[in-house]
């Protein structure tokens, strides 16, 4: 239950031995390098070069990923566990091949594109075509002769009409194609002697002059091959996704060379960071203490040339911070990281964090039965899926809290809304005793933040200070509370006279010498009573969403009831709505549980102690994105 | 069936219980699903991360679908044989629900407009969904602080 405590170590080795040295260090996973000191801050041109290049080829290679994971046949659920590799597949360095089979997708893709431009000319062709199928003389023919004039274009179909009629004794045929519409496409030929005067005619009416199409070859001729075309360009796409199908196959081999082009990436920045001469490199870094020892005798023994030196933090100097917890404990971890981490040499305070979060999960989940299948249900998931260790941590802090779930809702008396036996609290028609409960429970809770911050305090040689900001308030509050109780009201009221003296007279030490400004701090340190006040009512939500579970889940049953005695097909329906409602109760339930949990830790618990900003400690090693590693150890 | 006055007003609270709160909540759910719609077109990755803060303002009309029950329960109307409730209990009835409809409705909406800020800062950096979550969560405090109030109310009225 603690911040890892770190220390430094620096290796000084060969030049010619470093890669294998940082291959190795990834290997082991547990070395976060840091900058060396440089008398030159300038990187080698070639190595930052060198760091770009595997970016850039990153980039492709997940773009590549994504565009085949479209055609990829085999179809995962989200149960399916990734698969799993060995550590030395990821630390090899031969991803030519997968880059071959970019550019090949690369290319297909460009195909593709180009596909598309032309299908869209051919497209539109169709669509001007289209009026014209019906005029049977090719393009090429409709011109002007010696004696006709030809009009090819489109008026509105009543004008048409109107102007065939006008015209029909006179040298002038007009032929329409397709139905009378809106806008008619027409050919009209006239003899040149009418040719001036039909032509104002055609204008008057609204007549536009189009250009069908060239060539020698009618209207439908030439549909014909631009769907010819089209055909083909149906085929050459439907060849590109077979193409892009076979391409798919290699995927899983994409994915390794993007992990393998990952572990190299890492290693080019772990290796920037590194000092070198002509024939010797030097790297510093930080190393939990607990593996420190272990971690430079392997070092030794791997590269019997290598000077290994441990020692502790300067001065100074701020170690990353890593929080090292039993296995019970320590997937709270994310819970407090996902906060904040603490600041190096502060507490963790995982460890008496987790029964409280535990506690209040299933007081806000508080049916036994929904518990019961988060205890049950969730080792078996982990067992199949194999989440990565970032879900397997929220998996067992949620299996955890269907425990506590079992437990409060046997108090509750609720199973999935029933209450089979006599219950012990009953928030619905007793509430007090049960919001006495969640006020206790949250009053227990701040007090072992205030307990956590004598710790601190005593830690780092203050014990005045535990004495002045964590004692006192105890003093206060608890003091406040026994004034409630007759019997013990004399006591309480001197331990609260005794706190409210402590804060009054020391909570503005370190903000004035003058006395009489001292004072006034500690009245304003006084008024934080008030905040003590809504911060034990910010745990009536314990009861309230307690309270919300099992009245739902009551309604539920009620419906289902309901409608169960309408025969076997109510039966049957009632069955499908009591699983459905009730998993909908319990996932809304379950989420608000867990986030309301993570708040009162956030705000409440953390507030009276907390001390934020660390950094993490981000060793070098491999971290898939599309695997998952075998455990080798 | 002869209703009287007090026994219709407690039908009344109990419908705006679930009327005003439910309103709160799905303009609230709707809202942050807009943004967050936008967020998840930018970065579809977070998009999980995002599902998380739209449901948030969604307690509020649970809570008033709470009341609203527990109203029916004392009353007697899920049992079918609905008690005697005199004209004055009928009004207590009304003002019991006001902490929940009311609270209920506007704090959803506030909630949803920091959900919504929420997610656009998650779309920017990730690795802050458990402070943005947090910070709307902040809000939902009054939300169950109207809860409790409404339920010892009506608790407090015995037919």
């Amino acid at each position: 239950m603690a911040v890892a405590e770190m220390r430094r170590i620096s290796v000084l080795i060969p030049r010619r031995e470093h890669a294998r040295l940082l291959k190795a260090l990834q290997r082991f996973g547990c070395v976060q390098l840091s900058e060396v000191e440089r008398t030159e801050t300038e990187l080698p041109p070639w190595e930052s070069q060198q760091a770009g290049t595997l970016e850039e080829q990153q980039n492709q290679l997940h773009w590549a990923i994504n565009r085949l994971s479209r055609y990829d046949k085999e179809k995962r659920s989200m149960f399916t566990p990734l698969p799993g590799v060995e550590q030395e597949i990821l630390a090899r360095e031969d991803h030519l091949k997968a880059m071959e089979l970019v550019s090949q997708v690369e290319g297909l893709e460009r195909q593709n594109g180009d596909l598309r431009g032309e299908e869209a000319r051919l497209r539109l062709q169709q669509e001007q075509l289209s009026p014209w199928l019906e005029m049977d003389i090719p393009f090429n023919m409709l011109k002007d002769t010696a004696a006709c004039r030809v009009y090819v274009g489109t008026a509105p179909g009543r004008g048409i009409l109107q102007l065939a009629e006008d015209w029909a004794d006179r040298p002038v045929v007009i032929r329409r194609f397709g139905s009378i519409r809106e806008s008619v496409s027409f050919l009209a030929i006239s003899h040149a002697s009418q040719a001036d005067a039909f032509h104002q005619a055609l204008k008057e009416i609204g007549y536009q002059q189009v250009v069908p199409g060239t060539g020698e070859e009618t209207a439908r001729t030439q549909l014909m091959r631009v769907n010819e075309a089209l055909d083909g360009i149906e085929e050459k796409k439907n060849e590109i996704v077979r193409e892009m199908e076979l391409a798919a196959a290699h995927l899983p081999q994409l994915r390794l060379a993007f992990e393998a082009l990952s572990a190299g990436k890492a290693r080019a920045d772990a290796r920037s960071k590194m000092a070198h001469t002509a024939s010797a490199s030097l790297m510093a870094g930080w190393v939990p203490a607990r593996a420190a020892e272990a971690m430079s005798a392997k070092i030794r023994e791997e590269f019997p040339d290598a000077q290994v030196a441990l020692s502790l933090p300067k001065e100074g100097e701020e170690p990353p911070v890593l929080l090292d917890n039993p296995a019970l404990v320590s997937p709270y971890e994310s819970v407090v990281t996902g906060f904040a981490l603490p600041a190096p040499g502060a507490v963790d305070p995982t460890a008496v964090m987790m029964p409280f979060f535990a506690c209040f999960f299933g007081m806000m989940v508080s049916d036994a039965g929904y518990g019961l299948m988060m205890a049950i249900l969730i080792p078996i998931l982990v067992r199949i899926m194999k989440p990565s260790k970032g879900a397997r941590k929220l998996f067992w802090i949620l299996a955890g809290g269907g425990v506590m779930t079992v437990v409060w809702g046997a108090l509750y008396n609720t199973w999935f809304g029933f209450a089979p036996w006599p219950t012990v609290f009953d928030p619905v028609n007793d509430s007090l005793p049960v919001m006495a409960l969640c006020i206790g429970v949250g009053a227990l809770h701040l007090f072992s933040g205030l307990i956590l911050g004598i710790v601190q305090n005593i830690r780092t040689g203050k014990p005045l200070d535990a004495l002045f900001d964590q004692v006192s308030w105890m003093l206060l509050v608890i003091g406040l509370g026994l004034l409630a109780l007759p019997q013990t009201a004399e006591a309480g009221k001197w331990m609260a006279i005794a706190g409210a003296g402590i804060i009054l007279l020391t909570a503005g030490r370190n903000k004035s010498k003058n006395p009489l400004k001292r004072l006034l701090s500690g009245l304003g340190a006084l008024y934080g009573v008030t905040s003590w006040i809504s911060d034990l009512l910010s745990y009536m939500r314990l009861f309230g969403m307690g309270l919300a579970t099992g009245v739902i889940g009551m309604v539920i049953n009620q419906l289902v009831g309901m409608v169960m005695s309408g025969g076997i097909i109510g039966i049957v329906i009632g069955a499908v709505i009591f699983v459905g409602a009730h998993l909908f109760n319990a996932a809304i339930n379950i989420l608000g549980a867990y986030v309301h949990a993570c708040r009162l830790q956030y705000i409440e618990f953390f507030g009276k102690f907390y001390q934020e900003g660390g950094k993490p400690f981000t060793p070098l090693r491999f971290a898939p994105r599309y695997v998952r590693l075998n455990d080798t150890h | 069936m002869n209703l009287s006055i007090g026994q219709v007003l407690a039908f009344a609270a109990a419908a705006l219980s679930v009327t005003v709160a439910g309103l709160g909540s799905a303009k609230g759910v709707g809202l942050a699903g807009q943004t967050s719609a936008g967020v998840s077109t930018e970065n579809p990755e977070v998009n999980s991360k995002l599902m998380v803060l739209q449901i948030l303002p969604g307690t509020q009309g649970i809570y008033g679908f709470l009341i609203a029950v527990i109203i029916l329960v004392n009353t007697g109307a899920l049992t079918g044989s609905i008690k005697a409730v005199e004209l004055m209990q009928g009004f207590a009835f009304l003002a019991a629900v006001i902490p929940v409809a009311v609270v209920g409705c506007l704090s959803a909406i506030y909630q949803a407009k920091v959900a919504s800020a929420g997610m656009l800062m998650v779309g920017q950096h990730p690795e802050m969904s458990g402070k943005a979550i947090t910070m709307t969560v902040m809000v939902e405090t009054y939300a169950v602080l109207a809860l409790l109030a409404s339920f010892l109310m009506v608790n407090a009225i015995r037919l």
